[in-house]
């Protein structure tokens, strides 16, 4: 589908005097060939030629070359050229000539074609032509706030900040020439939309003054300017983050208009946002009830108090676990509710067994979505969205939720009151996995796991499937989360008493393990239900470098690894997710995998045998899949002192990353494998980008804090120490490799590489890979 | 206090503290089962008989028969660690060659409440004997993917490893009691729970959540 504005490009094709051509004329935009203008400035055309000839621009959408009378011009001549006249050359030979770029939105990404034709002479009928010259439309969106880091790409352009954090302003000289050495002011304001960004201009600091700065650095390291001293304050409310944009005011006229830099120039995301302490309770008062519906049918019930002032809120049911009870859940409870959510936590069924327990989530939803108005004496009526539920199950509860999605998907259960399209997400807590890859299956639903390293119940060890609990996770088929908890137990999760089920060493308690909880589920359930932005962040920020304030900090049993694949609906491309083309030296996209790391093995996430021992088993401490289950990665490892690299070679389908916004992957670290005892710490290594030209970037994946973290040391298992091996998802802004090389193209990527050894972060060490992609 | 008193207590809390400062330090795994099964060890201590005017479905069974007819049973299991709650495969309580839905766990107390299914004459008096029915803990696993075949096979292993047949004093039998569902059961059952196994008041408060009605 062509853009309102090739739209508005008429197949007009003035009749030019195709006579013997010569290219004698100059083309430039903004004094170059080719131009990427933002959205909403402008450019500046210049032309040269005879004084006095009339001169003609010629614009396109293809950009040749075309091949006429014996020459080469630069522009495509498709059904779509457009002969625009701009009159007569001045006397001076040039014609400068000004436009607009339009600020519609769908512009944004568009190539142009150029190319002037000057009468060879005044009144002549042949003319000279320019060389040809692009114009791409940029977003006017630019990211400028962020927060330093100790090191290349020096500035994390992130979403969310925690309030108190240091900010930055920063632009990159090599990307963004026109801005060295000017002197800018930078506001920090209050949030518009892009259509109020347009009618309103005018610019206030929320802070009371602008920040003045002089971009005269010669990179981006020295061009960062403090921006704020954390004293921007985060959201009051029940939404997580209070948001804000950046705009960098070049003219210095308290208007956003002409080149100004804009951070949030966006209906939906804007330029940063602030948030406060999500493990601490929100502005909310929660009451709580308890009630029965009849046999199987008790619930707990936490909703804010003042729920008839508060519109429509989302819903979240909670299952628990065999032994427990549905009253063990008010930490969950009481806290989403203070941020404004209904929580259910229902009578599960658990004891004799799965099925049992999932009829008892599939009934539960459909007794309490079906009374609402009894309920509290109808107090939730009308105020309740049964159509974006989440369902959180523990244990067996886990299980069952993913067993009650099943059924919604086999039309095994028909609910009265909700269907399949009203369950927005799945969460389970370290869940059993007794009915297997058929029954306890989320398919497409957005799916979520929480798992803790110390649990002595659903193990994780690899004597039993039934109790490794990240099978429903490597069977979600579209977006998939997960938590890692070292040293959390089983029973850590509930607040009932009773046996915690934790062995391990360096357990965390369930005082810190609920901390961790609030300020997890919260922002889990906030994305999800409320499409709140900012809460994201909390999902797959390694949280090394950015965790919830209250995060027990003062804790050093606390380790956290978090996974974070999104679904095809998102946007991405699928580098290899190791699903098809077993052959280790193809990827699933089709390309071509080389390298020098050593022991390359493609296959299941399942460790073949019965413990963790490293006996020579290659997938061992793999604990994502049972036989009957179809998920892969591969695992290698590097020891020889010098470089080792991994290559993946990108079809063409794959290769223009210009519109993409990450460089996505998972990795984990072998247990107990001799290359992961000599150094038990996070291991890094470099993630390469290379373009058609052979132009590379590099960075670190422990350039944000972190790496990928060491198995938690537990023993048992099999002999050695190093519980089952651990995914963590690494996200890489893909703009934040041309802050390392601005020559990378990343509209022509060949390869993504990985290069291992001392001189690339760690130097030894054998991992599992998996989930490479390019996202939106 | 004598400055040895002092000191002891002095080194004792800066060991506790220590221990504090260090993590935790308890560990709590899950014990382990017997090695065989089925295992023994378990005495009935009351047996109500009751109807149910509105049928119930036995979920502990996977043809998941529909029952209005039962015995409430109050039991003590000898061996606590039988009954611990997991998640994963748990020893599935038989009378006889039919499951028993236990309606709370018992690990404090040993004492286990659990409904078994019967039947009724024609006169509409429950019928059951336990008599000759081993009481008897089988082979872990989940209840209700137990089937007639399953659950005679493990009353067989019961038999053929000695496991005595059932003794209920006439002492233990009480009067039967008429239900009108599956509800009210379970209401009735927990004034059981709270009787001898007191530690799980939760579960004795949640199943006398107030019934909603429209």
């Amino acid at each position: 589908m062509t853009s309102p504005l090739r739209a508005l490009l008429l197949t007009s094709l003035v009749a030019l005097a195709f006579g013997p051509a010569a290219v004698a004329s100059d083309l430039t935009l903004d004094g170059q060939i080719d131009a990427a203008p933002m959205s909403g400035t402008s450019l500046t055309l210049s032309i040269t030629g005879t004084p006095g000839a009339p001169v003609l621009l010629l614009l396109d959408v293809e950009p040749g070359p075309t091949n006429i009378f014996g020459q080469t011009l630069e522009i495509g001549f498709s059904p779509s050229l457009l002969v625009v006249s701009l009159g007569d050359m001045p006397g001076s030979g040039t014609l400068n000539v000004d436009t607009d770029i339009p600020f519609d939105e769908s512009f944004v990404g568009a190539t142009f074609y150029t190319l002037a034709a000057v009468a060879d002479g005044a009144g002549s009928a042949t003319h000279d032509y320019s060389n040809g010259g692009s114009v791409t439309i940029t977003d006017r969106d630019v990211n400028v706030a962020g927060r330093a880091l100790g090191s290349y790409p020096h500035v994390e352009f992130a979403r969310t900040f925690n309030a108190g954090t240091d900010l930055v302003v920063a632009i990159d000289p090599e990307l963004h020439p026109e801005t060295a050495g000017l002197t800018a002011d930078v506001y920090v304001t209050a949030p518009q939309s892009r259509g109020q960004w347009i009618n309103n201009p005018g610019l206030t600091d929320v802070r009371g003054t602008p920040t003045t700065v002089t971009f005269s650095g010669a990179d981006l390291a020295s061009n960062t300017f403090a921006l704020d001293a954390g004293t921007l304050l985060p959201a009051s409310g029940p939404v997580i983050g209070e948001a804000y944009d950046v705009v960098v005011d070049f003219d210095q006229d308290g208007l956003f208009d002409g080149d100004d830099f804009i951070d949030g120039f966006d209906d939906t995301e804007h330029g940063l946002y602030v948030v406060r302490d999500i493990t601490q309770p929100g502005p909310f008062a929660v009451t709580e009830a308890l009630y029965s519906g009849g046999t199987n049918l008790a619930q707990n019930l936490f909703y804010p108090s003042n729920i008839a002032n508060l519109g429509v809120l989302n819903l979240v049911i909670v299952s628990h676990g065999n032994g427990h009870n549905y009253q063990w859940y008010d930490h969950i409870g009481e806290h989403l509710a203070s941020y404004g959510f209904v929580v259910m936590s229902h009578f599960n069924n658990t004891i004799p067994g799965v099925e049992a327990a999932s009829t008892t989530t599939l009934t539960n939803t459909d007794y309490f979505v079906g009374n609402l108005d009894v309920i509290e004496g109808g107090a939730l009526d009308g105020h309740v969205d049964v159509n974006h539920i989440f369902w959180l199950g523990h244990s067996r509860g886990g299980e069952g939720v993913a067993r009650a999605y099943d059924r919604l998907f086999d039309n095994s259960f028909v609910p009265s009151n909700y269907d399949i399209d009203d369950i927005a997400l799945i969460s389970s807590i370290a869940p059993v996995d007794f009915l297997g890859t058929n029954s306890s299956n989320p398919h497409g639903a957005d799916y979520h796991l929480w798992v803790g390293g110390a649990d002595s119940d659903v193990t994780g060890c690899a004597s039993n499937d039934i109790a490794q609990p990240i099978h429903i996770f490597g069977r979600a088929e579209q977006k998939r989360m997960a938590i890692s908890l070292h040293g959390v137990g089983h029973g850590n999760f509930h607040n009932g008493g009773g046996n915690q089920f934790a062995t391990g060493p360096c357990l965390v308690g369930m005082t810190d393990t609920h901390t961790i909880i609030r300020g997890h589920v919260l922002p889990l359930a906030a994305f999800h239900l409320r499409g709140n932005l900012a809460a994201e962040d909390f999902l797959w920020r390694q949280w090394e470098g950015f965790r919830p304030i209250g995060a027990p900090d003062g804790n050093p049993c606390v380790n956290v690894d978090l996974m974070y694949r999104e679904g095809t609906v998102a946007g991405k491309f699928v580098v290899d997710d190791f699903q098809s083309n077993p052959g280790v030296g193809m990827s699933s996209s089709g390309g071509s995998v080389s390298g020098t790391v050593s022991a390359v093995s493609e296959a299941r996430l399942d460790d073949p045998d019965s413990n963790f021992t490293d006996d020579g088993d290659v997938m061992n401490g793999m604990t994502e899949g049972r036989s009957t289950d179809s998920t892969a990665g591969v695992v290698f490892e590097w020891s020889n002192g010098g470089t080792q690299q991994l290559t993946f070679s990108l079809v063409a389908a794959g290769q223009d990353a210009s519109t993409r916004t990450w460089l996505s992957f998972r990795a984990a670290q072998s247990t107990r494998d001799a290359l992961t005892i000599t150094a038990l710490e996070d291991l890094t290594f470099e993630v390469v980008l290379t373009d058609g030209d052979g132009d590379e970037s590099v960075i670190s994946v422990g350039a944000w804090g972190g790496g990928i973290e060491e198995p938690y040391q537990r023993t048992g298992c099999g002999s050695g120490a190093g519980w089952n091996n651990e995914f963590e998802t690494v996200r890489v802004r893909l703009s934040d490799f041309r802050h390392g090389n601005p020559e990378l193209d990343l509209s022509s990527l060949a390869t993504v590489s990985f290069r291992f050894g001392p001189t690339h972060g760690s130097g030894v060490g054998r991992i599992g890979f998996d989930d490479l992609e390019f996202v939106d | 206090m004598t400055s040895a008193r002092s000191l002891l207590l002095s080194t004792l809390a800066l060991t506790l503290l220590a221990g504090l400062t260090a993590g935790i330090a308890q560990v709590e795994g899950a014990p382990a089962l017997p090695a065989a099964f089925p295992v023994g060890g378990v005495t009935v201590l009351e047996a109500r008989p009751f109807t149910l005017a509105e049928p119930a479905t036995h979920e502990w069974r996977s043809e998941r028969p529909q029952y209005t007819a039962g015995v409430l049973l109050v039991l003590d299991v000898e061996d606590h660690e039988l009954v611990l709650p997991r998640q994963v495969a748990e020893p599935i309580l038989y009378v006889g060659a039919q499951t028993a839905a236990r309606l709370n766990h018992g690990y404090e107390s040993g004492r286990v409440i659990a409904i078994v299914p019967a039947t009724t004459d024609a006169d509409g008096a429950v019928v059951f004997d336990l008599a000759g029915a081993p009481i008897f803990f089988g082979t872990p696993g989940l209840p209700e993917q137990v089937d007639a075949e399953t659950a005679t096979r493990e009353r067989a292993a019961a038999v053929a490893a000695g496991l005595p047949a059932t003794t209920t004093p006439t002492t233990a039998v009480h009067a039967p009691v008429a239900f009108e569902n599956d509800h009210q059961l379970h209401v009735f059952a927990a004034d059981l729970i709270e009787q001898h196994s007191p530690a799980e008041k939760d579960l004795v408060a949640g199943l006398r959540a107030p019934l909603l009605t429209r």
